[in-house]
């Protein structure tokens, strides 16, 4: 399932994925992956985006209807 | 007797097997041997590990999979050609594995690690590639039958090695191009 909530903050911030992925210290194409919802990224991994963007794990990766 | 053919060497091959194994299980659980230090610039990150590891599982496929082949074509074309040694079969599997293994990573982006360099990989894979050429071709100028599969075995190893460092090159090549137009589209 695409997360568009991480994409839109990530635009938010105005940051491209290669950018958010070296701050992160992952790669871009993992990035892509989590936004097109074809990788489900470890905890460790959703803590360290929050903390790029500024987000709570809630805000980006809470999906309600699941 | 010849004692060193009988006892020494099967038990030099089980010593060397075992030595292998403890080598890969002190490796596995010594914290020493353990993944990358924080902060490291090089290193796969999560979901390049988790790729590489059904990467390994297709390569094994791969290999039992050609090795059956082989096996198979072995009873038929030993039949035809007498001389044609099985372990280039064997070699061939091997490199199979290897080739399948390199072609699943380039294209999920899991074959190089972060901060890697593409470029040096991508020009030592060129010049490992030519100098096997070159080996095959400087031999090829002799006057060999091919007959002796010592000879044929050489020329078949350093074919394969120019095949797999082609294939790989050609992969990432088209990877690189792909990764281009992909990077366009979704920061569109």
């Amino acid at each position: 399932m695409k997360n568009l909530k991480m994409k839109a903050a990530r635009a938010g911030k105005d940051l491209s994925q290669e950018q958010l992925a070296a701050m992160c210290n992952v790669t871009r194409q993992t990035i892509s992956a989590i936004e097109k919802g074809d990788y489900n990224p470890t905890i460790n991994l959703c803590i360290a985006i929050c903390k790029a963007l500024d987000k709570t794990l809630d805000e980006l990766f809470w999906d309600p209807e699941s | 007797m010849d004692y060193f053919r009988t006892i020494g060497l099967p038990i030099a091959l089980v010593l060397f097997g075992a030595a292998i194994i403890v080598v890969t299980v002190i490796s596995c659980t010594n914290k020493k041997f353990k993944d990358t230090k924080k902060g490291s610039e090089q290193v796969y990150d999560e979901r390049q590990k988790v790729l590489k590891g059904t990467a390994y599982k297709i390569a094994f496929i791969v290999t039992a999979a050609t090795l059956g082949v082989c096996a198979l074509f072995d009873g038929i074309i030993g039949s035809y050609y007498q001389d044609f040694p099985s372990a280039v079969l064997m070699i061939f599997a091997v490199f199979s594995g290897i080739t399948s293994f390199s072609i699943y990573c380039i294209f999920k982006e899991a074959f190089f690690k972060l901060g890697q360099n593409r470029k040096g990989y991508m020009l030592s894979s060129f010049i490992i590639m030519v100098a096997n050429i070159l080996g095959i071709i400087s031999r090829s100028g002799m006057d060999r039958t091919y007959i002796e599969q010592k000879i044929l075995l050489a020329d078949a190893l350093n074919f394969f090695a120019a095949l797999l460092m082609g294939i790989i090159l050609v992969s990432l090549i088209i990877k690189e191009a792909m990764s281009k137009k992909e990077t366009v589209n979704e920061e569109s």
